[in-house]
Formats: structure tokens, C-alpha cells, sequence
């Protein structure tokens, strides 16, 4: 009995030893499973893991090529673009294809849900405008890949300090203001500028090219839009008539780029802007069009001091083009325009007034075919005042031309819309009037007349001429004085420049400029001279391109490397250097130009009328040692 | 005599017998439930270390004060998570995105695409409510100690704003958040069990 009992006590201190040894086994158990909870430092930070498979190039021309370099498959999630200064977030799935849509995606990828899947070497591109640049795509395992940006450039040099960059120039290949502006290589700030200056889209500018149909104001309020009063396509042309008005004429871009091209047939782009046209000392005067195209058919003849309208098919759109065109070249209406795109002459001829250097001497010449080109200023404008040696009488330009047109365009004031600016369209034409092969961006608001201070008082006040207004017997005086709100601004955006790489860029311009001040007493016609009428600028791409750095040309810088021999065939280059901020914003060149120039109503000064051209832009940049 | 000792220690028997019976059978009926508790908090443990685990958190977007930040919240599909801004000072946590305050700590997308940064018409608060400190269950993130307490234990008896995030039909969520800059302010992640909202990721803002 002692022995069992011994045994019942042994197992109470066993069952007591237990119970007093588990709970601190269940807590060494337990403790021992409080898993990466018992770190001293719990909290981390949020970071940006670099994916390195995925690989996103930005070509100069706006297309984000998205490639999957690596050996597993990427999950994209969304991608990041800054729109003019902001960042947006795209989800790469379907509820973000109706946004991707507008750039164009197309590649081996396809955009899915949640996410787009990306196989190993597949990819997908899409194509930004130039306000849009491209940041970054996230992937759906929490790392971020960055866009690197491709140079279109060829390294030229190469030592240790650094890499010279030889770019592209940005030159003008194009009759197509709408294609060239908005290619690889050329932005518009405002791509609404260039626009063909429809009724709807004047309705939509916020600023643009006023016309002043007087010369007692200067506010846009009293100035009516030039608009295309239409277009005639693919037009059989014979034109012969005396021009009191202003034409440039140059080969026509697409032919210059053709290396097939056939020198003996030159192809034309021509700008004619005048008040009226007349007849030849002898034989006929007409301006005939036929258009199947258009189905529109019609020819004009003078007789009589009038243009009349011998023929006529019933032009589509406006019917009555005819009889307005031979209001027009009649003198009965307002200033006119007319552009001729590809016009392939059988016979072209210009006689104008002409000053040869090498003789110094001034002659009325005709110049045919391929001689042709250039800029024919003020034909048919006479001013003669003995008091001040001022004597410019200007013979009409006599053009003559038979052959087919691609584009034929007609441009008039609308009265019913007063007020209103028009776009740069009307004003602008690209073509090589110089003849080296490298067509020029014209920008004119020349039109046909010149300002100068006349002895004892002209039309104006104070004694000064307005330039672009004219007296027209028996009819209301002619005005036409053009100024700008709004400059074009063009982005050069084939390359952008990272600022904590590049610390300069040199940009170089060909130009071309002549105005409206004649040149006796020009400071006196022109007094606010420093006016800017051309600026070359560097943009912040992530700051809702801002300008950095710039350098504005004034009237003063450009006056003096005017170009005033008719019919000029010379140019002037420009050299800019300009500082790129030290941070690791991108950046592009930019030009803008623009006319500054109304008048002043009280005075008469300060009217100027410009021809702008500019031939070739090009850079280099300087990298950071 | 004789009988009635043998009858006594008979009884001293079954009397020390029953008290062993009764002692055993409280040990197990205790190791039992130990054993079950042991194995739902490790179930616990489990799921947050998993989640935890399952986070992926990418910095997008910081501005140059770092008070507004862009994240991507990565998450598998199908599940919920539950996001507070909570303030700490010392070893302490304090109330940082009070329930009752009409200003919000955490956006998402409510608009778009595109979803732009600078518009904020485009960045609503997730669905939020508010719950009790007791329900919160947070470790003390500058102590050794990894055992989970009620937030209560520093906040007191007060209520708390939590956001849910939902990844029901998609495993990203962009997550915009703005810090008030007054002190250390930490976005903690939460997954529900049983009630509680249980931490298992913090991230300086």
C-alpha cells in the first residue's frame, strides 16, 4: 500500500511539473513563431525600383517604342507621360485604350486587362505629339522603367571632354504649312495658326493676323480676317496681266527634294498679294482657270479699265468667285491674295524693275523660266517727292503665266466678321526664291505699298504714308495694315536636350527679312524699334514649355541686314548661344516670329509692314564636362 | 481493527486516484486550448506575414516637399486592404487623420483616363469609415517587442479612419497621398480578421 501510494504521489508531482513547465513551453512556441514582426525597425519607405527588362526609346519624331529585353514576361500598369508641365497616369488596360488610341499603338504587345502583358521580346510603340513627353511605365510587381530619349544626331567628336553632336537642321521640304509644321522635326505651340483660314476656324483663334480696314484705329476691333475664299484643285492656268501689288515666286519645295527632278522644268509656289491688275502696253489680258477637279471653269478678260467675266461654269462653293475675282483685279474691293501651290509652268515671265550690282544700274526686265524667282516688291507704286530726294517709281509687275496648278487659293477680307483675326495660312508660303536649293518659310504681311515720311502731309497723319494703304480713284482708299496678336512659335523638336547633360546650344538661322519703311528716314518712319519680330528660345518640356533662355531680333537687329535690292536673292545667317539650365529637365530649341508693327494712330509712325523667311535652322550642343 | 485501516487507505486511494484524474484532465483540457489558441494566432501571423509578403509599394511620384506622393499599391485580385495614416512621435502613435476631420490623407483616381496629378477634381478618397482603437491591432514599431496590442493602448478609447482598398478587379491601385508635415506620419497597411483590423506593413509618407 506505502508503494502505491509512493506511485500516486510521483505522478501528482509529475502532472504538477507539467503543468507548471507548459505554458512556458507554449510561450517559447510561441515566441518563437512571431515571424519578421520582430524587427526593431518596421516602418521602411516607398521606393522606385527600377525595372532594367523593359526598355522605353523616345525617337525625335514622338514615337515611344516599349520592348521587353528580358526572359519573363512584364506586367505593365500604367504609363506616365508629362502633358505640358504635368504628370498624367494612363492605365494600360481597357479603360485607358479609348486615351491610348489618339497615339496610334501598334506592336507585338497588345494592351489588355488588368494590364498589358509583354512578352519576352515583344513590344509596343506609340506616337506622341510634341506636348506630350513620355516619363515612365510601372509594372504590376511594383518597379517603374524610364523613357531614355534617342538622338537623331551623328557624333562628329568625340575626346575627354565630352561628345560634339552634329543635328539635323530643321529645313522646309514641304509646299504643306500642316504637315511641316506638325512633322518630326517642327512643332507648333499653336497648330491652330496654320490652319486654312476657314469661317470656322477663324471663330476658334485666340489670336492670329489682324487687317485693319482703316487707319484711324489700331485695335483689332476694327480689323477684318483675310479668309480663303476658296480653293480650286489640279487647275489649267493662263494668267497675263500688270500687277500693282506685291508676288514672290520660288521653286516649289517637293521639286527641289525630287533627286529625279527635271532641271529644265522647274515647278513653282507663288504668292501674289495686290490691289488691282491692268493691262499690257499691247496685246491681250486675261486670268482664265479650268478645273475638273473642282468642276469649275472660267476666264476673265480686261477691257475697258474693267476686268469682266467672258466665261463662266458655275465654280462650286462660291459661284460667283468669277465676278468677285474680277471685282478684285478690277480694284472695286478689297486687298486680295492668291497662292498658287506645284504650279507647273509651261511659260512663266515676271518684267519688273531691277537692279543689277555689278553696274549699279536699275532696268525693267523680264525674267523668264527658271529666273523667274525671287520677291517683287510694290509694282505699280509710285512716289515721287522732290523736297525730300524721294523718288521711287515702281513700274506694275507684268507676269505671264500658262500652265497647271495643284493648289490654286483665293483670299479676301470678310466684312461680316469684324474683329476677328484670320490664321498665318494666307500669309505664308514656302519656296526657294533665292534659288540655292533649300526653300524658305516666307511669313509676309507685305502686301503692296511702303510707309515714308512725305513733305507737307500724304494720306496719313503728320506727314506720314501708311505702308499697304493706297488711294483708289472713284473707290474707298485700299488698306491692308496687318499686324500680329499671337507670334508662331515653333518647336525644333527633333531632339531634346537634358540639362544635366548639355550646358549650351549654339542655333544657327538662315534668314531672309525685308519690310515696309522705306529707307530714307527709316528711324524717323520707325520709332519703336526694338520690337521683336524674330526669337530663337529654349523651352522647358517639364515646366508647360516655358522659355528659359531666348534672343529676341528687334527691328533694329534685323534693319540693318535688310535686303532691299529687287528682286532679292540674298540671306543672312543668325548665331545663337544659348545657356540649358543645370537641372534634369528636357528641353528644345524653339523660333518664333510674328509682326508687331499696327501704327500709331495720332502719329502715323511706327507701321511696318515684314517679309520674313527663314531657310534653315540649325544646332549643336554643348555637353557638361 | 485491521478492516478499518485497510477500508480508510482504500478510500485514501480512490480519494488520491479521483484528485489525479481530475488533475490530468484539467492539464489536457488546457493544453487543448492553448493548442488551438497557439495555432489561430499562428494562422494570424501566417496571413499577415503572407500579405506583407504580397505588397508591392512603388514610389511614382514625390513632389518637392515630399508631403504628396504618388504610389502604386500592388495587391493579389480578389482581396481587400485597409490603409490608415497614423502619426508617431517617440514610441508613441498618434491620431493623425482624425474621422471627424473633413480633409482626406489618402486619394485615388475618380476620374480619367487620363488621371492628371494637378487636377485634383481627379483624386477622391477611397471608401472610408471609421472604427474603434480597441478593434486596431498594431505593433509597437520602435520596440523589440513584436507582440500585436490594441491601438488603444496609445490613442486611448477614440475611433480611427480607415480606407479600404479594394482589389477585387484589379491587383494596382494608384494611390496619392498627402502628409501634413507636422510629425512622422506612417501609412499602415491592414488586413481584417475576425473583427479586427490587423497591421502588417508600415511606410514613412
Amino acid at each position: 500500500m506505502k508503494a502505491s501510494a509512493n506511485i500516486i504521489a510521483g505522478i501528482i508531482f509529475i502532472v504538477i511539473l507539467i503543468t507548471l513547465i507548459f505554458p512556458l513551453f507554449q510561450s517559447y512556441l510561441s515566441s518563437s513563431t512571431k515571424f519578421a514582426s520582430s524587427l526593431n525597425q518596421m516602418v521602411g519607405n516607398a521606393v522606385s525600383r527600377v525595372n532594367k527588362a523593359l526598355s522605353l526609346t523616345l525617337y525625335p519624331d514622338g514615337t515611344l517604342v516599349i520592348i521587353n529585353g528580358g526572359s519573363s514576361t512584364e506586367k505593365i500598369s500604367y504609363l506616365i507621360i508629362n502633358s505640358s508641365g504635368s504628370l498624367i497616369f494612363i492605365p494600360m488596360n481597357s479603360s485607358g485604350l479609348s486615351y491610348l488610341f489618339q497615339f496610334s499603338p501598334s506592336g507585338s504587345a497588345q494592351i489588355g486587362d488588368p494590364y498589358t502583358s509583354m512578352q519576352p521580346g515583344s513590344s509596343i510603340s506609340f506616337k506622341f505629339p510634341y506636348n506630350y513627353v513620355p516619363v515612365a511605365v510601372t509594372t504590376v510587381d511594383g518597379a517603374i522603367a524610364y523613357v531614355h530619349i534617342s538622338e537623331a544626331s551623328s557624333i562628329i567628336n568625340y575626346n575627354q571632354y565630352g561628345t560634339s553632336y552634329l543635328l539635323n537642321p530643321v529645313t522646309f521640304f514641304s509646299s504643306d504649312l500642316q504637315s511641316l509644321l506638325n512633322s518630326s522635326k517642327v512643332k507648333l505651340m499653336d497648330p491652330n495658326l496654320i490652319l486654312n483660314p476657314t469661317t470656322n476656324v477663324i471663330s476658334q483663334l485666340s489670336g492670329g493676323v489682324y487687317r485693319l480696314n482703316t487707319i484711324s484705329y489700331n485695335s483689332p476691333s476694327y480689323a477684318y480676317p483675310l479668309v480663303l475664299f476658296q480653293e480650286i484643285d489640279n487647275a489649267t492656268i493662263s494668267i497675263r496681266m500688270n500687277l500693282t501689288g506685291n508676288l514672290i515666286n520660288g521653286f516649289n519645295p517637293e521639286w527641289e527634294n525630287d533627286p529625279n527632278r527635271n532641271n529644265s522644268n522647274p515647278i513653282f509656289n507663288m504668292l501674289i498679294s495686290g490691289i488691282s491688275a491692268t493691262n499690257f502696253d499691247s496685246g491681250s489680258v486675261y486670268f482664265n482657270v479650268t478645273s475638273s477637279d473642282t468642276a469649275c471653269s472660267f476666264s476673265l478678260t480686261y477691257s475697258n479699265n474693267n476686268w469682266q467675266v467672258s466665261s463662266n461654269s458655275q465654280c462650286p462653293i462660291n459661284s460667283n468667285l468669277p465676278s468677285q475675282l474680277a471685282s478684285w483685279l478690277s480694284g472695286k474691293s478689297s486687298p486680295w491674295r492668291i497662292k498658287m501651290e506645284g504650279l507647273n509652268a509651261s511659260t512663266i515671265a515676271i518684267k519688273y524693275y531691277t537692279y543689277d550690282s555689278y553696274t549699279n544700274t536699275f532696268s525693267y526686265v523680264w525674267h523668264n523660266g527658271t529666273q523667274s524667282i525671287g520677291k517683287y516688291y510694290y509694282g505699280g507704286i509710285s512716289e515721287n517727292d522732290q523736297n525730300r530726294g524721294l523718288t521711287a517709281e515702281l513700274q506694275k509687275t507684268s507676269l505671264v503665266i500658262t500652265g497647271v496648278v495643284n493648289s490654286l487659293k483665293f483670299y479676301n477680307i470678310n466684312t461680316s466678321m469684324q474683329g476677328r483675326p484670320s490664321t498665318y495660312e494666307p500669309y505664308m508660303i514656302i519656296a526657294d526664291t533665292d534659288g540655292n536649293f533649300y526653300p524658305e518659310l516666307i511669313f509676309t504681311t507685305e502686301d503692296f505699298s511702303f510707309s515714308y515720311k512725305k513733305t507737307g502731309g500724304g494720306q496719313a497723319s503728320s506727314g506720314y504714308t501708311i505702308a499697304d494703304t493706297y488711294p483708289m480713284p472713284n473707290n474707298p482708299n485700299y488698306y491692308a495694315v496687318d499686324f500680329t496678336t499671337e507670334p508662331i512659335e515653333m518647336v525644333l523638336s527633333q531632339v531634346s536636350i537634358n540639362g544635366s547633360q548639355y550646358m549650351a546650344v549654339d542655333v544657327v538661322t538662315a534668314l531672309y527679312f525685308h519690310d515696309s519703311v522705306y529707307d530714307i528716314d527709316e528711324l524717323d518712319t520707325l520709332t519703336a524699334i526694338d520690337r521683336a519680330l524674330f526669337s530663337v528660345m529654349v523651352v522647358d518640356l517639364n515646366n508647360s514649355y516655358s522659355v528659359v533662355t531666348s534672343k529676341n531680333f528687334t527691328y533694329q537687329d534685323l534693319a540693318s541686314l535688310e535686303s532691299t535690292w529687287p528682286p532679292s536673292t540674298s540671306s543672312f545667317s543668325v548665331h545663337v548661344t544659348l545657356p540649358i539650365p543645370y537641372t534634369n529637365h528636357l528641353y528644345e530649341v524653339a523660333v518664333g516670329f510674328w509682326d508687331p508693327y499696327s501704327l500709331d494712330t495720332s502719329t502715323g509712325k511706327n507701321n511696318d509692314e515684314v517679309t520674313l523667311g527663314i531657310e534653315l535652322i540649325g544646332f549643336q550642343l554643348y555637353t557638361r564636362s | 481493527m485491521e478492516r478499518r485501516r485497510g477500508s480508510s487507505e482504500l478510500i485514501s486511494t480512490v480519494i488520491l486516484v479521483a484528485v489525479v484524474l481530475a488533475m490530468s484532465v484539467a492539464l489536457w483540457s488546457y493544453a487543448q486550448n492553448s493548442t488551438a489558441q497557439l495555432r489561430d494566432a499562428q494562422q494570424v501571423q501566417s496571413m499577415l506575414s503572407q500579405s506583407s509578403t504580397n505588397l508591392n509599394l512603388l514610389l511614382v511620384y514625390s513632389d518637392q516637399t515630399g508631403l504628396t506622393k504618388v504610389l502604386q499599391v500592388s495587391f493579389p485580385r480578389g482581396s481587400n486592404v485597409y490603409v490608415a495614416v497614423l502619426g508617431l512621435k517617440g514610441n508613441s502613435f498618434l491620431l493623425a487623420d482624425s474621422p471627424q476631420s473633413q480633409s482626406y490623407a489618402v486619394f485615388i483616381p475618380s476620374g480619367g483616363p487620363p488621371i492628371s496629378l494637378s487636377d485634383s477634381t481627379q483624386w477622391s478618397p477611397p471608401p472610408n469609415f471609421s472604427v474603434q482603437s480597441g478593434s486596431v491591432m498594431v505593433q509597437p514599431i520602435y520596440a523589440s517587442d513584436p507582440t500585436y496590442y490594441s491601438i488603444d493602448l496609445w490613442l486611448g478609447s477614440t475611433n480611427l479612419r480607415l480606407y479600404k482598398l479594394d482589389f477585387s478587379s484589379n491587383p494596382v491601385i494608384l494611390l496619392k497621398t498627402q502628409a501634413t508635415g507636422q510629425y512622422t506620419e506612417v501609412l499602415v497597411f491592414f488586413l481584417q480578421i475576425d473583427n479586427k483590423y490587423w497591421a502588417f506593413a508600415y511606410y514613412y509618407l
